[in-house]
């Protein structure tokens, strides 16, 4: 009896250990941002207070650019985006997934590994991202530049993603429903660019893991500042001695003038 | 109290592998996972051992012939040459020697100095005797395999190998690369004898800014997704990566369907059968069945064993003009 219960707990162990997951696990996001030393949401990503969230939206891209490049951050900025609503600035905690262009063998192990960690099996698996998004969040994805057949969403899921997190979306990719997207009040989309066309071909392969937007490595819980001119992602760890340096450099800014 | 305690001991083992589940090099088993189709050898890492002789057959195979059975099989997105569309084509050291060999797959990715970290002491867990650099996924490379890594098309700074990881690669896996990347010494890597590689730039700079993230994860070259121990068919008008457990269908639908373009030249040229609209006028009779047949029969020097060819005709039995099926619909099952 006890050995059958050893042998169990050890085939669990073993299955834990083989499955590379589609959600990265908290230690595994702990572990990428273990510099980070104050509040976590569940999913184990750093959780920073709403009002340095907000303070960071005054920051300039300058402001955080020169805090990150001296800190040894150096391909953090973005450029060249689309953006559904220019004019506006929008800061937030991100949440990541990557897309791959689809291939049967990887799809079904990740519908599999994806059933495993108990996501939903009703339409698309492209809105698994989009199910665990949470006040606050950005959804952060990598459809690798794809225009047609890469619409990540459209404007169901635009609101969607606006009603849970009161923010838009950054996408290495595009989205559909411009038009109706731009009325969805609050809501934004920094993007690649936009098509009428349905997503096809592409499978989400992880969320919350490291991914790359462009120039940048974006992490689960990383804080991003976006308006007309950028995007940039800061590492939590640094983003509340980034937000005062920015500040004091703003009133030095204003004193000299 | 000994038990209590081994039991203790093996839910802590487990839980620091739970928590360390994300890979640099990814282990036997997950690669195992990937590739669940694959019934055949495996090497110690996990990879599928395609066989030699299949993978030197696949040089033959042309890429039009590799992307139809690819795309029978459900498979739509397995090449790659970036004409038409990207930056920067294909460079290719030799462009007239096609390349075929097993894919390790490394990722790169811009650096960042928290990843870095984690990549450097998951390394250590992982027992890697040394730092996690640009060598690291060439010193694992063995006799057979292509050296292919997504460097996401960064040119200037991006430069995977210069000419000496150039000469690791050609000892290591005796075939070459394919890069999402540039590299650097292009006069010295083209020096190199019994090697071959596909890239994206050539340039002076060192490889600046970007850090290894994974090492036979899956990875994406321009369309293509590709896992550890894809067959790379490489040639002068793209790469294509095939599935393992795809390659000796692949191959020898490749070879059929060569021959039976060979006979028709054949049979267009002397005239025996009038050709007309991509097709011999009346269809393919069964006077032009047997003349095939029996061409087949006498052919010199068969890419492929008599056997195999033999076995393939069976089972795909060209449909003769005249004599085909009707379709019966079928009965419904209760």
């Amino acid at each position: 009896m006890k050995i059958a219960g050893l042998s169990l707990c050890f085939m669990f162990c073993f299955a834990a250990v083989n499955a590379q997951r589609v959600g990265s696990t908290p230690e595994y996001i702990k572990a990428l941002t273990s510099r980070y030393q104050g509040e976590r949401s569940a999913d184990g990503r750093p959780k920073i207070s709403d009002d340095l969230v907000d303070r960071l939206k005054n920051c300039t891209l300058e402001q955080i650019w020169g805090y990150l490049y001296r800190k040894g951050f150096h391909n953090q900025v973005e450029k060249n985006w689309k953006i559904l609503k220019p004019g506006e600035t929008m800061v937030g905690r991100v949440v990541t997934a990557q897309f791959m262009p689809a291939r049967p063998d990887l799809d079904s192990l990740v519908k599999a590994q994806g059933k495993e960690e108990g996501r939903s099996q009703h339409g698309g698996i492209n809105i698994w991202p989009i199910d665990i998004l949470t006040k606050g969040d950005i959804y952060v994805a990598d459809g690798y530049g794809k225009v047609k057949d890469g619409t990540l969403i459209g404007s169901s899921l635009g609101n969607a993603i606006y009603g849970k997190t009161g923010n838009g979306v950054i996408f290495n990719g595009s989205i559909r429903d411009m038009q109706e997207l731009k009325d969805t009040k609050g809501f934004n989309a920094w993007i690649k660019g936009d098509d009428p066309s349905y997503i096809k071909d592409m499978t989400p392969t992880s969320i919350n893991a490291p991914i790359r937007i462009g120039e940048v490595t974006v992490f689960p819980g990383d804080l991003v500042f976006a308006n007309d001119y950028g995007v940039v992602f800061v590492p939590a760890y640094l983003a509340e001695p980034l937000v005062v340096a920015s500040e004091m450099t703003g009133l030095r800014d204003e004193f000299e003038r | 109290m000994k038990k209590k305690i081994l039991v203790i001991i093996l839910f802590y083992f487990c839980i620091g592998n739970i928590s360390i589940a994300q890979s640099v090099t990814w282990p036997k088993e997950s690669i195992i996972a990937l590739t669940p189709e694959w019934k055949g050898e495996r090497f110690a890492d996990g990879r599928p051992k395609i066989p030699d002789e299949l993978l030197e057959r696949l040089k033959g195979v042309s890429m039009e012939e590799a992307w139809a059975a690819l795309r029978n099989a459900g498979y739509q997105n397995q090449f790659e040459n970036f004409n038409g569309y990207a930056e920067n084509p294909w460079i290719i050291l030799h462009p007239d020697e096609p390349m075929t060999g097993r894919a390790v797959t490394a990722q790169y990715i811009p650096l960042r100095p928290d990843l870095q970290n984690y990549v450097q002491d998951q390394g250590k867990k992982e027992k890697n005797p040394l730092k996690i650099t640009n060598s690291s996924p060439i010193n694992i490379l063995q006799d057979g395999d292509v050296y292919v890594a997504d460097g996401y098309n960064k040119i200037i700074d991006g430069t995977l190998i210069g000419d000496n990881l150039g000469n690791a690669i050609a000892a290591g896996s005796k075939r070459g690369f394919i890069f999402n990347a540039s590299i650097r010494d292009m006069e010295g890597n083209l020096k190199i004898k019994g090697y071959n590689g596909w890239f994206r730039g050539s340039d002076p700079s060192a490889i600046s800014q970007m850090m290894l993230s994974t090492i036979n994860a899956p990875i994406r070259i321009g369309r293509a997704t590709v896992l550890p121990g894809d067959a790379v068919l490489a040639k002068n008008t793209g790469v294509m990566f095939i599935p393992a457990f795809l390659v000796s269908d692949l191959v020898l639908s490749g070879e059929y369907t060569h021959l039976l373009d060979q006979f028709t030249f054949e049979r267009i040229k002397d005239k025996k059968y009038e050709y007309k609209n991509e097709g011999f006028v009346g269809g393919w009779t069964e006077v032009i069945n047997n003349d095939f047949l029996n061409w087949l029969k006498n052919y010199p020097t068969l890419p492929m064993p008599r056997k195999d060819l033999d076995e393939y005709v069976k089972a795909h039995p060209h449909s003769i003009a005249g004599q085909e099926k009707e379709e019966v619909p079928q009965k419904k099952k209760n």
